[in-house]
């Protein structure tokens, strides 16, 4: 389900963190759009099986959304979570945790995408 | 090699066959096995004249089966605690008696205080066994007693897998990067902009949004392709897994009575012979070691026996076709005067992955000679997805 987040700082810049709780990789695409820019941008990819720092953050706009899609795999039928940490300062914002879990299909794999609005 | 290797299954196909294991998950840790495999490897023992040969260097996905007299044709695998709480309770029955022809296996590493991230999977050892250990549930009816219950269960432990890629770095990386190129490369239109909506007008445009989820399919093909590459590079790395399966009867099915039948206890481990030896030159041949034992009381029609098995394999080739040459000894208890009780055979042969999914294997020996007499050619278990499959991508 989407997630509306806030009341955030419109001083600071939106910060993401994306990590795995469970033994899967778990490669992610965010996207951004505002009020102003209307076309969704893309602000980072990456993937939780390399040595990367799994951050990105963005500018906070008034109507600010992003949109997110993070592949999964791992073994076949196992239980996945990838916590989304959306805050501003270093801190998770209220609403700001987000869970992205469920189940590998036989293959090992799945996928979840969805997106945020900021208040 | 390859026409070595198709020289020699002509020359033995008196007896050829192929055997393709279910269809596998894209990364370890799922049924490995060959329940088909075991199936197959049962019924061959019993045609066999119950000589129980084949089968050997194979520590069962789902050891709780292999002290039934059947197994289960369906196997519950949860995915969650609570889908594994609903099976556990769905094996008794209103009235408080064990059902009959259940089966459930389950991964500890399902169990929250067992959970772990990736980074900690590949940093701990611990982390890797609890994660990887397998328990299993399975009940079937009481030989020769339609009321009574037999229950087994049963745990396999890897110790140690090297063959896992999820425990390497340098593996989840490079999948990583393959299944980072299956991202749409837009976000999806159609979905409203932020004018303010509260949480349950944002949920409720998400329904009617209904997006699909975008490459699923490229995603297993990243996952299959990465598994393979995997599977060549690792195919001989060193493993060491242990197993352990008891049962027990309820007479009647019903819980207050019941009776401990049997306890079997297997260890296997493979190793490249390069490693004991410092040869480089010898990477391509693997050295397998195999124990078992099994304990049976005495309950109502069953007798008291014991069997212990051991046995040694060497395999040279790749991921794909190997010779082996194995030797195996058996000592039993409690069997008629004129039948040996300790047995050692031998066989050698080759084995080869036919196509996706499907190998082929052959060999002759003295093994041969005791199971399938007067043929002297024989199909023996396939020991490649036994020992070595469950960390490939494919089982």
């Amino acid at each position: 389900m989407p997630r509306v987040i806030g009341p955030v700082d419109s001083a600071a810049p939106i910060e993401i963190h994306i990590s795995g709780m469970t033994p899967h990789v778990f490669a992610y695409k965010l996207w951004w759009r505002d009020t102003v820019h209307a076309e969704w941008t893309a602000i980072g990819e990456g993937s939780t099986g390399d040595q990367t720092p799994d951050f990105c953050q963005h500018a906070f706009v008034n109507g600010g959304q992003i949109f997110y899609w993070i592949g999964v795999a791992g073994k076949a039928n196992s239980q996945y979570d990838a916590l989304i940490a959306v805050g501003q300062h270093g801190g998770v914002a209220p609403n700001g945790s987000i869970h992205a879990s469920g189940s590998t299909n036989a293959q090992g794999v799945d996928v979840q995408q969805d997106w945020m609005n900021f208040v | 090699m390859r026409p070595l290797l198709f020289a020699l299954l002509v020359f033995a196909s008196s007896s050829l066959s192929a055997q393709q294991p279910p269809a596998a998950p894209a990364f370890p840790g799922a049924p490995a096995v060959p329940l088909l495999q075991q199936k197959a490897n049962d019924a061959a023992a019993t045609n066999a004249s119950q000589k129980d040969l084949t089968g050997y260097y194979v520590i069962p996905e789902i050891p709780a089966t292999t002290l039934l007299g059947s197994t289960p044709s369906t196997i519950t695998r949860p995915a969650t605690t609570k889908d594994l709480s609903i099976a556990i309770l769905d094996g008794i029955d209103a009235s408080g008696r064990v059902k009959q022809g259940f089966a459930i296996e389950a991964s500890l590493g399902l169990l929250k205080p067992f959970q772990t991230s990736l980074e900690n999977y590949q940093a701990n050892a611990r982390a890797r066994i609890f994660s990887n250990l397998l328990l299993s549930l399975a009940s079937a009816r009481a030989a020769g007693d339609t009321g009574s219950t037999d229950v087994a269960w049963g745990i396999r432990v890897p110790l140690y897998d090297g063959g896992d890629p999820l425990s390497k770095s340098a593996w989840s990386e490079r999948l990583g990067k393959a299944m980072l190129a299956c991202a749409p490369k837009n976000a999806p239109g159609g979905i409203p902009m932020n004018t303010g909506q509260t949480q349950a007008q944002v949920e409720a445009e998400a329904k009617t949004l209904a997006l699909e989820a975008s490459g699923i399919g490229c995603l297993e093909n990243a996952a299959e392709q990465i598994g393979k590459e995997a599977a060549d590079s690792l195919w001989n790395a060193t493993r060491l897994t242990l197993g352990y399966s008891g049962s027990t009867r309820f007479r009647q099915s019903k819980t207050e009575d019941r009776a401990r039948i049997a306890d079997r206890y297997w260890l296997v481990g493979s190793v490249p012979v390069s490693r004991i030896t410092g040869l480089s030159g010898l990477r391509a041949m693997q050295a397998i070691g195999y124990l078992d034992y099994s304990h049976y009381r005495a309950i109502d029609t069953i007798k008291k026996a014991s069997t212990a098995k051991a046995g040694a394999r060497m395999n040279y080739g790749s991921a794909n076709m190997n010779l082996f040459y194995e030797w195996l000894y058996e000592s039993r208890s409690n069997l008629p005067i004129n039948v040996k009780k300790n047995v050692s055979t031998w066989s050698f042969g080759v084995e080869f992955l036919a196509t996706e999914g499907v190998w082929i294997s052959t060999g002759m020996g003295k093994r041969a000679e005791d199971v399938f007499k007067p043929d002297k050619v024989v199909l023996l278990a396939n020991v490649r997805w036994g020992i070595a499959s469950k960390s490939f991508l494919k089982n």
